[in-house]
């Protein structure tokens, strides 16, 4: 999970700007206005992270929203993230220092994704060998709708079943994998 | 971070990941897949799929999860496909 960073202090007034656009949908980064003392703001421009040098520039830069705890936990006092019926204690949003992966905003607000993660999206993501925030969240929404329509119909969705309306194309250096649709054969439109 | 006890959810008994939690620099690469490929049950969402003449609206489908929220599983919950489109 993505981690706001603690800090025990209010944002005064925060205003989101859709900076940086990914294909049609936008991560959001914040334009800050608040009232912090000069190395605070130092602290919270971090650079992108070390050791990721070989990740394209554009997706090092994507920065969370999230800067403080306590704005995530405002979010998801109001945003069920863990799929009904299900234990909610099966991910914590700090202290991560193992067996932990990131997740972007657009992936619950917009995709109504949830966790955990079904058979179907797993399954997927192992196929395309893949993180999370790896896979485009365009190609996200392909899945999402994939399995609705499938559900519709009373059909398991299957990973291969999926993929094989789709090509892709890694390119170097790594960015975000995206699924590009077969023409002809492909069956649901880009997310607009 | 995934706690012990949703460790099922997201790790394999040998506590391996069932899916890459790290960015890989080696995605697969997929180029006209072929329906030899698939699966007999693959094949049979495929072909069910293949019968769609129009393009079905991904951004209508991925709202069907906003008008169940928050009932999240929409299994049971029977819609008329031709709405969607």
């Amino acid at each position: 999970m993505e981690s706001g960073r603690s800090v025990g202090r209010q944002v005064k007034e925060e205003s989101s700007s859709p900076a940086a656009m990914v294909g049609r949908i936008p991560m959001k980064t914040v334009t800050e206005v608040r009232e912090d003392p000069p190395e605070e703001m130092a602290e919270s421009n971090l650079p992108a992270k070390a050791g990721y040098e070989w990740i394209a520039t554009d997706v090092r830069n994507q920065s969370s929203l999230f800067w403080w705890s306590c704005l995530l936990n405002s979010w998801l006092n109001y945003t069920p993230v863990i799929a009904k019926r299900m234990n909610q204690g099966i991910v914590s949003l700090e202290g991560a220092t193992e067996k932990f992966f990131y997740m972007y905003m657009c992936h619950f607000s917009q995709l109504h994704l949830r966790l955990p993660l079904d058979d179907f999206t797993m399954g997927v993501l192992r196929e395309l060998n893949v993180a999370p925030t790896q896979f485009h969240p365009n190609s996200w929404a392909y899945m999402q709708a994939f399995r609705v329509l499938c559900k519709s119909l009373y059909l398991q969705p299957f990973p291969h079943a999926f993929l094989y309306f789709y090509d892709t194309r890694p390119r170097q250096p790594t960015t975000w994998l995206s699924l590009v649709s077969r023409p002809s054969i492909s069956r649901l439109d880009a997310f607009s | 971070m995934v706690k012990e006890e949703g460790r099922s959810y997201f790790l394999n008994a040998d506590r391996s990941t069932k899916f890459s939690f790290n960015w890989t620099g080696t995605p697969s690469r997929y180029k006209d897949m072929g329906t030899d490929e698939l699966s007999v049950e693959d094949k049979e969402v495929v072909e069910v799929l293949m019968k769609f003449s129009d393009k079905l609206p991904t951004k209508g489908l991925v709202r069907v999860y906003n008008s169940v929220h928050p009932i999240i599983d929409i299994e049971g919950i029977c819609f008329d496909v031709s709405k969607l489109t």
